[in-house]
């Protein structure tokens, strides 16, 4: 039997009516699973791109300014002429792009100018690093190694062209762990870059001098954007249409969700007018049965809720898995406390109006003689 | 006086449901109201119940004035009871949960948990308290209802209807559970019935017509109506008559030579007593 301690007649009320009850839950878990998992995906994109600059020690990054990562060219001419620049320590060209390589359709091809600095923030964890005249040759990121089962000395297509693996690395950022880095010339042949490159890293000699080289170089260079790693995200229109998306499904959600617990508590309050009659009759208060109410529709909620931010963490990892992404999807505090408060809010909306109308019942209904 | 009340009117628009009913009630009497449908019973029992505002008039409980007392809510928790025609038990909670009911927040679970166990124990359903009401028959779920309207220790309990839907054998049931509480917590009950039989169970029948009082009657005991009874037999048909020619009544010294004598007398004495209760 239920311990009735705690919520015991809260529970009886909501399981009153078994199978509404859990349509109506089950209708909650698959909006805050789509919601917890779209907010995922955009968390995951955001660290992503966060970590650009990476191990390399570099204060910002150089990029066109264009709508896309994967799209802005920079000419290598640029590089040169910051590197002269005063206040400027050192300069660095870097391509990102992807390519399907083995069973990954998006896998992150890198090129990497070959000096220590640039190559260093790949550390090595099997074999060697790239070198000077390493041409034909490749290291690979250890999630694509486990993945790809690929050894030392195996051979490795990217665009049908065959590169020798000579080495394993792991930065921790599980796209660049799940690529690959070629030397920066190779990659741009690979992707027909000339002498062009994704984007530059920079680092200043001094930091307090970084806001300010950075607007002198937007401002000589109108065409380029000057991006300290938190600021790359905000400037990724993929990115906020995606979160612009998951804010709009959990809008989506809160309103439905809501809109669907009003509509079983209205019909459970309906159904229980002489119920709340015989409560009020034997001296229940009016806030009494609306907490009564409230609480039923909390429990529905949360239920509902629980259920689906389990589901949608699952959903995410599986499909992440499955389309071999590799994207970070860390389940953070933010996010579960986030989609908990939409949870709480579609409660309250859905629970307020029933239990206001049932707080309003007379008790003279119990002893209506129908 | 525990209960009384002052020319109380309730209406409805042109209704007028109750309509100047002045009574008064002792403290621990077993009072029931009759009336044809629609006579104002169910209303006069909502206003002594605090489930309804008067609309004129005066009701005086355990010397406190209704219309001056502010939470009315939390008067009703701690000095009425109700029982219901329909049990009006909630389905999804068992038999002790439904009794305690009424002590939410007046005090602790395990308090409540107890009081609601001996209540239950008093109405004969010890061991029926973790059944829900569709596993119990008609009789035990009124049991449970009249434990529920006594938990919070009431002065005054109102029934309405509470066998109305009861066959004739649990209604006795039910009366003799009602009657024994009334003695033994000097609890005073108001019942309303349509029926008869309930009715001559009660200390006292007010008949309501049009919402207003039409009759009341102290109900005469068992013993009381045999000697009616003996009045209107033949027997005492011959002792008013003041003659007889039945030997067996000669036998018995009421007649000598077809004369009433003393003991004769008596008897008649005895009728004209009981005419006049």
């Amino acid at each position: 039997m239920m311990n009735n301690r705690f919520f015991g007649m809260t529970f009886k009320g909501v399981f009153r009516r078994k199978t509404r009850s859990v349509l109506t839950i089950l209708s909650i878990v698959v909006g805050i699973m789509l919601v917890t998992a779209l907010l995922m995906v955009a968390n995951g994109l955001n660290t992503q791109f966060q970590q650009l600059s990476g191990g390399s020690g570099a204060d910002f990054v150089v990029i066109e300014n264009s709508s896309d990562l994967s799209a802005s060219r920079v000419n290598a001419s640029v590089g040169n002429d910051l590197e002269n620049m005063d206040g400027i320590s050192w300069v660095s060209g870097m391509v990102i792009s992807t390519a399907n390589i083995g069973d990954r359709p998006f896998a992150y091809v890198m090129g990497v100018e070959l000096d220590e600095r640039s190559i260093g923030q790949f550390h090595i964890v099997e074999g060697k690093t790239l070198q000077s005249g390493d041409a034909g040759k490749v290291i690979i990121g250890r999630i694509m190694a486990t993945q790809e089962g690929l050894k030392i000395g195996d051979t490795l297509t990217v665009k049908d062209r065959s590169f020798e693996v000579i080495g394993i690395y792991e930065t921790g950022v599980s796209t660049e762990d799940g690529g690959v880095v070629v030397p920066l010339s190779e990659a741009q042949s690979l992707f027909d870059l000339g002498d062009q490159v994704s984007m530059l890293q920079v680092k200043v000699e001094n930091l307090d001098q970084v806001d300010e080289i950075q607007t002198q170089i937007e401002n000589q260079y109108p065409q380029l954007l000057a991006l300290k790693d938190s600021e790359v995200a905000s400037q990724q229109e993929d990115l906020q249409l995606i979160s612009g998306i998951s804010s709009l499904i959990a809008l989506i959600a809160i309103f439905v969700g809501s809109i669907v617990v009003m509509n079983t508590m209205i019909m459970s309050v309906m159904e229980r007018t002489r119920e709340i009659g015989v409560l009020r009759a034997i001296g229940w208060k009016r806030r009494k049965i609306l907490s009564l109410i409230l609480k039923e529709s909390f429990t529905i909620s949360i239920l509902g809720g629980t259920i689906g931010i389990i589901l949608g963490i699952v959903l995410v990892n599986v499909l992440n898995d499955l389309a071999k992404i590799s994207l970070n999807l860390p389940v953070t505090l933010d996010l579960v406390v986030g989609v908990f408060l939409i949870t709480i809010i579609l409660g309250i909306l859905g629970g307020f109006y029933p239990a206001w109308r049932a707080s309003k019942m007379s008790p003279m209904e119990a002893l209506s003689r129908e | 006086m525990f209960l009384k009340t002052v020319n109380v009117k309730k209406h409805f628009g042109e209704v007028k449901a109750v309509d100047g009913v002045s009574l008064e009630i002792e403290k621990g009497e077993f009072v029931s109201i009759m009336g044809p449908s629609g006579s104002g019973k169910t209303t006069l029992l909502t206003l002594l119940g605090t489930l309804d505002s008067l609309t004129s008039g005066d009701i005086i409980i355990d010397d406190e004035d209704l219309s001056s007392i502010r939470d009315v809510d939390t008067f009703r928790s701690k000095k009425i009871g109700f029982i219901f025609q329909f049990h009006n038990l909630i389905g999804y909670l068992t038999a002790l949960e439904n009794v305690e009911l009424p002590l939410h927040g007046l005090m602790p679970i395990d308090k409540r948990r107890a009081k609601a166990s001996e209540l239950l124990d008093l109405v004969g359903l010890k061991n029926r308290m973790h059944h829900i009401p569709s596993q119990l028959s008609g009789g035990e779920r009124q049991r449970v209802a009249i434990a529920r309207s006594l938990v919070n220790d009431p002065l005054l309990v109102l029934a309405d209807e509470p066998t109305g839907e009861l066959d004739s054998s649990t209604t006795q049931e039910i009366m003799d559970l009602m009657k024994k509480i009334n003695q033994e917590k000097n609890t005073t009950f108001l019942v309303v019935t349509h029926d008869p039989e309930v009715a001559k169970r009660t200390e006292r029948i007010i008949v309501l017509r049009d919402g207003e009082i039409s009759r009341e009657e102290l109900v005469k005991s068992a013993s009381i109506e045999d000697i009616m009874t003996l009045k209107n037999s033949t027997l005492g048909h011959q002792l008013l008559q003041k003659e007889s020619t039945d030997p067996y009544l000669e036998k018995l010294g009421l007649f000598r030579e077809g004369k009433l004598t003393r003991e004769g007398e008596l008897l008649i004495s005895l009728f004209d007593k009981v005419e006049d209760l």
